[in-house]
């Protein structure tokens, strides 16, 4: 079996980990299955839907087309990753004020194109917010509440960097 | 199946949907719990779970995925029975 197994070397949210897999496994499924983060859903496994989407070396990509061994040595960032010492991210806490989460299934997918939108653009309107969710689906919202979510989350970032201006 | 892949079933993303304005219709259903009617997809998530389960409680096996064959059925009995055996014979 050794033949037909690498060692894949992967940091996950800030933590190295070394996986003994197939090289052709998808991403998704070394997430899933051998790392036991179950955060990052399966929607249509052919890169159409986004529900998948976490983030590799500062990118956005589906987990379910990206085979382990092309992010051998990648710095990995999931859904799991948001939330630290039992706070919620501030995104999260957006979805949940505002809605932004129904059935469940796209939104560590949404979560993480959100992270990935604000990381590059802190204050998006609505149409680039739109444009950074567009690869991922959502079947249950009509997107709407999804949208306010993020908008108001970066709203909430800016109005916490405009009191720390203000304090100093 | 006419469309089992999102390529061709296309469905609105982020940039296509309109803005939606929601109005409530009450007309209660009478076979539903309360006037209960599911629509939609999730009424699907809950019947394999609830087959599953009815399974676990009429002989005690456990299955977590599905489909489930006769085969996989016939498979995990035949493993439980065996477990069961007394030691020796």
């Amino acid at each position: 079996m050794s033949a037909t197994e690498a060692t894949i070397q992967l940091n996950v949210n800030g933590e190295n980990k070394t996986v003994f897999v197939p090289p052709m496994k998808r991403l998704l499924d070394v997430l899933r299955e051998d790392l036991s983060l179950t955060g990052t859903k399966e929607g249509c496994g052919e890169g159409e839907c986004g529900s998948c989407s976490v983030r590799m070396n500062g990118d956005l990509v589906n987990s379910c087309l990206v085979p382990v061994l092309q992010a051998n040595g990648a710095e990995l960032e999931t859904v799991e990753g948001l939330a630290s010492d039992g706070v919620l991210h501030p995104l999260q806490q957006a979805f949940l004020l505002c809605g932004g989460a129904q059935c469940g299934i796209c939104t560590p997918g949404m979560l993480m194109a959100a992270k990935h939108l604000l990381a590059h653009n802190p204050h998006p309107n609505i149409a680039e917010i739109r444009e950074g969710l567009a690869g991922n689906l959502c079947r249950c919202t009509g997107f709407m509440r999804i949208f306010e979510s993020v908008l108001s989350a970066a709203t909430s970032n800016a109005a916490t960097s405009q009191q720390e201006t203000h304090a100093r | 199946m006419a469309n089992n892949q999102m390529t061709n079933y296309i469905m609105p993303t982020a940039e296509d949907v309109p803005p939606i304005h929601v109005f409530w219709e009450e007309l209660p259903f009478k076979h539903g719990g309360f006037g209960a009617k599911g629509i939609g997809e999730l009424p699907h998530d809950g019947p394999a779970p609830a087959i599953l389960n009815a399974i676990h409680d009429a002989i005690g096996v456990s299955f977590n995925s599905i489909p489930l064959l006769p085969e996989d059925l016939f498979a995990k009995l035949c493993v439980a029975r065996k477990a069961e055996e007394p030691a020796g014979v």
